[in-house]
């Protein structure tokens, strides 16, 4: 079977690891879609597993161009080549101190429509994965995926009620075995 | 025996590959009792958080019909220990700090996993009384017993609240048992309903002694400690007297298992006492991992401020390992009786010299006038796979005992 496995966020990487090698040892093909996070370093997926990457956006996407220019890369920019000569503890506080007076206001104000984007591009990514894949089998693996799978997902389960749907992948009890 | 038994167990925590250590003593509970069970279901309430802060379940109600279609035709029977069998319900939850809220999504998608159906054994026995008990005592059949034993260390916050704290009154006043696994919870609930304290009683959780090393330490340079990297757990404190101590006996080492929001700041404080070579993060450990650990070292060290039972301590010693300890609660009643036998208790105290002293002193009774193996067999006697399991059968059997 086809299996994928949508984690939006990638917030249970460990366990995104653990069972995505255990779908790819129990001989089923397995997709992930999932946002790009640097602990996948820690919890690398299996070799065998094909992924599509959820970029990640930077606050600095959300704003305008003109913002961005004056606020962001020149001041910074600025300081960064103030920080390569003897002056650089003196551009590391500004810079920070830049970021925490100017730019966090800013990074605040605009957190909803940041927010919103991220959520349109996660969403678009994963009715890109399920139309790409045909998967055979959803495992919803965190709440987001739930969250996102309101806009896409009950028309899938109706035109496929034969779609298997999980929330993970782990070992099945076997009927004789249980107690 | 009575190996009629049919038993559902309803936790909100439960290992699983993200977090396989929490709820290990759930799991142990399942693992010791499933042999006496015909059958035993267990019903993981992961809480599943949702929604902007403080917005209701309800504002979104397309997805809490879609939750309810994945629960119906998303139940896997899942293998779990002692041949049990597990069923895992995502417990979508409001990004609330209300524990009532908590306590309702828990009973909701508990009834919803079922199908609206009750839970079919006739026993039950839930962990936390706040989510998954209220969600048992919402989900038993009508003749069923709802037993529930308490853990948790975040019971104070529950209490303050007055909605949750009439939710847990009730919880304990509909309970066919309600039990506690260390004297401290008994102290704090009964203080707080002392007209219901006469239907508090004792329930321990079950430790592995199967395997202990073959003779105690004749040194206690090799140092453990198996505790989250929280602020409760005083890690800070623990590198800060380890330095002195290492001072004094070079030959020290520490390993710190476990992980936590403190990981980054510790290592740089271990960096910065200069405990690069002699401090060891091992991180997150297996349940099933955490004997050998035990038994690989000579000294288990705990500095935790407040904890509810004693589990690690009593793990250490099943390991035939001896123990420095703080005065945090559980580990009091743990180790009452066997003190000197153990190791050495400490107070809790923020002068890292009161450690260093303890260390000390247990440096010079050590082994001459330390008896491991005989605090170990005392613990046995109470902790045990066989007694534990023994007693939960007592009480779901209506024994003599309760």
């Amino acid at each position: 079977m086809i299996v994928l496995f949508v984690a939006p966020k990638s917030a249970w990487r460990q366990a995104l690891a653990a069972e995505t090698r255990a779908a790819a040892d129990a001989g089923h093909e397995v997709r992930v879609v999932a946002q790009e996070h640097r602990d996948f370093t820690l919890a690398p997926l299996d070799p065998r597993v094909e992924t599509h990457w959820i970029a990640v956006i930077d606050p600095g996407e959300a704003e305008p161009a003109l913002v961005g220019l004056v606020l962001r890369r020149l001041p910074l920019g600025l300081l960064r080549l103030l920080g390569r000569g003897p002056l650089h503890g003196l551009a590391d506080r500004a810079a920070r101190r830049w970021r925490r007076t100017v730019l966090g206001p800013i990074e605040q104000r605009r957190l909803p429509e940041l927010e919103a984007l991220r959520e349109a591009r996660r969403t678009e990514a994963v009715r890109a994965a399920v139309a790409r894949w045909r998967p055979d089998w959803i495992v919803l693996h965190e709440p987001h995926a739930v969250e996102l799978a309101v806009s896409w997902l009950p028309e899938l389960l109706d035109a496929r009620p034969d779609l298997v749907t999980t929330f993970s992948f782990e070992t099945r009890a076997d009927a004789d075995h249980a107690i | 025996m009575n190996a009629d038994r049919h038993v559902a167990v309803v936790t909100p925590w439960y290992p699983d590959p993200q977090v396989p250590y929490a709820g290990a003593f759930v799991e142990a509970q399942v693992e010791a009792v499933s042999g006496g069970c015909a059958r035993l279901d267990v019903y993981h309430l992961k809480s599943w958080s949702v929604g902007a802060v403080g917005r209701p379940l309800e504002a979104n109600p397309e997805l809490l019909d879609l939750h309810t279609r994945l629960l119906a035709r998303s139940r896997v029977p899942l293998a779990t220990a002692g041949g049990a069998v597990l069923h895992r319900v995502p417990t979508l939850t409001p990004r609330d700090t209300a524990w009532v809220t908590h306590s309702d999504a828990s009973a909701r998608w508990l009834r919803e996993a079922l199908g609206g159906e009750p839970l079919a054994a006739p026993i039950v026995h839930a962990h936390v009384p706040i989510t998954a008990g209220w969600a048992a005592l919402e989900n038993a059949r009508p003749d069923a017993k709802v037993y529930i034993t308490e853990h948790s260390s975040f019971l104070d916050r529950v209490l303050e609240q007055p909605r949750a704290r009439a939710r847990y009154e009730e919880v304990l006043e509909r309970a066919d048992g309600f039990f506690v696994v260390g004297e401290p919870l008994h102290d704090r609930i009964a203080a707080e309903f002392p007209h219901l304290a006469g239907n508090i009683e004792y329930l321990s959780n079950p430790i592995d002694f199967g395997g202990p090393r073959r003779e105690a330490p004749a040194v206690l340079h090799r140092w453990l400690s198996v505790a989250a990297l929280n602020e409760r757990k005083r890690i800070d404190y623990l590198l800060e007297a380890f330095r002195r101590c290492r001072d004094r006996v070079p030959d020290l080492t520490l390993t710190l298992a476990g992980d936590g929001k403190l990981r980054k700041d510790l290592g740089a404080l271990a960096r910065d006492l200069g405990l690069d070579d002699a401090v060891t993060f091992v991180g997150s450990v297996a349940p099933r991992e955490v004997p050998g650990l035990m038994a690989s070292h000579d000294l288990f060290v705990h500095t935790s401020r407040h904890e509810t039972f004693g589990v690690v301590v009593v793990e250490a010693l099943a390991a035939g390992t001896p123990v420095l300890v703080s005065r945090c609660g559980g580990s009091d009643q743990v180790l009452r009786g066997i003190e000197s036998e153990a190791g050495q208790l400490f107070d809790v105290d923020d002068d890292p010299d009161v450690l260093v002293a303890a260390y000390l002193e247990l440096r010079e009774r050590h082994p001459d006038k330390t008896d491991v193996p005989a605090a170990r067999e005392r613990l046995r006697a109470q902790y045990s796979y066989e007694t534990v399991a023994e007693r939960h059968f007592q009480i779901w059997d209506g024994g003599a005992d309760r």
